[in-house]
C-alpha cells in the first residue's frame, strides 16, 4: 500500500502556486481607490480657483457699488455661472456677497459645495455738479 | 525560500498602498496650500477696502487717513492694521495668523499690503 493519499495543505498545492496574473488583478481592484484620491486632488483646486475667483470679483463688485456705481452686465458674466449677488448697504459700508454651488460629485452621484465670498467697502461721499 | 520570493502576489497591493499614501499626503498638501492661497486673496481684498476707506479722507482730512482706516478695519474685519501717509498716498499693512495647521510653523503669519491716492490735479 503505497498509495498515500495528500491531505491538508498538500492537496492544494497546485493551487496556490499558480501566481500568475495576480499583479493584474490586484492592480485591477486597486485603480478605482487611485482614481478617486486623484479625482479628490483635481475637484480641489477647480474649488481653490472658483473660491479665488469668487474672492477677486466681490473685492470688485464692493468697489463698484461703494461708488455709488450700478452693477455693470460685464462683470456679471464674468461670474462663475448661476452665482447669485448680494448687496447689502449699510449707513457708511455697503456689503456684497457672491454666492455660486459647484458640484464636485459625478453626475450620477452629484455633491453639491456653496462657495461664498464677501467683501466690504465704505461708501464714497458723492458731491453734485452744479450748472 | 526562493518560491517565496518569486511569489508576486500582494506586492502590487503594497505599491498601490504607498502610491495611495502619497497621492492622499499629496492631496492634504494641496488642501493646506488652496487654504493659504484664499486665505492671501481675502487679506489682499481686506487691505485694498481698508486702503480704499483711508484715501477718501486724504483730500480734506489728511491727519486723520489712518485713523479712519484703521477704526474702518477693526469695525469690519477685526484686524489691527499698520498704516503710513504720505501726501496723497495711504499705504496699509496688514497681518493674519496662518489657518493651515501643516505650514503653520514654516509661515505663522500671512500679509497683505496696498496702497490708495488720490490723483494730482494737473
Amino acid at each position: 500500500m503505497s498509495g498515500k493519499q495528500g491531505v491538508g495543505l498538500d492537496e492544494g498545492k497546485h493551487l496556490v502556486q499558480r501566481t500568475h496574473g495576480y499583479a493584474i488583478a490586484e492592480f485591477a481592484m486597486a485603480i478605482p481607490a487611485l482614481l478617486i484620491v486623484v479625482s479628490m486632488s483635481i475637484s480641489l483646486i477647480g474649488l481653490t480657483v472658483t473660491q479665488i475667483q469668487l474672492e477677486s470679483a466681490a473685492a470688485l463688485g464692493a468697489r463698484i457699488v461703494g461708488r455709488g456705481d450700478p452693477i455693470p452686465d460685464s462683470f456679471r458674466n464674468s461670474l462663475p455661472k448661476g452665482t447669485e449677488i448680494i448687496v447689502e448697504p449699510g449707513n457708511e459700508i455697503v456689503e456684497f456677497t457672491l454666492k455660486s454651488e459647484r458640484n464636485i460629485g459625478l453626475s450620477v452621484f452629484p455633491y453639491r459645495i456653496e462657495l461664498t465670498a464677501n467683501a466690504r467697502a465704505r461708501l464714497e461721499p458723492v458731491f453734485e455738479e452744479f450748472g | 525560500m526562493f518560491r517565496l520570493l518569486r511569489n508576486e502576489s500582494g506586492q502590487v497591493s503594497i505599491l498601490v498602498l504607498a502610491i495611495s499614501f502619497a497621492l492622499l499626503l499629496g492631496t492634504c498638501l494641496l488642501g493646506s496650500i488652496a487654504q493659504i492661497m484664499v486665505t492671501q486673496q481675502r487679506l489682499n481684498s481686506k487691505a485694498e477696502s481698508i486702503a480704499l476707506a483711508g484715501a477718501q479722507e486724504l483730500e480734506f482730512n489728511e491727519a486723520h487717513a489712518c485713523d479712519v482706516a484703521k477704526a474702518f478695519a477693526i469695525t469690519n474685519y477685526g484686524l489691527d492694521t499698520d498704516c503710513i501717509t504720505q501726501p496723497g498716498i495711504i499705504e496699509i499693512l496688514i497681518s493674519e495668523s496662518n489657518p493651515s495647521p501643516v505650514f503653520k510653523e514654516v509661515l505663522p503669519s500671512i500679509y497683505a499690503s496696498s496702497r490708495a491716492g488720490i490723483v494730482a490735479d494737473n
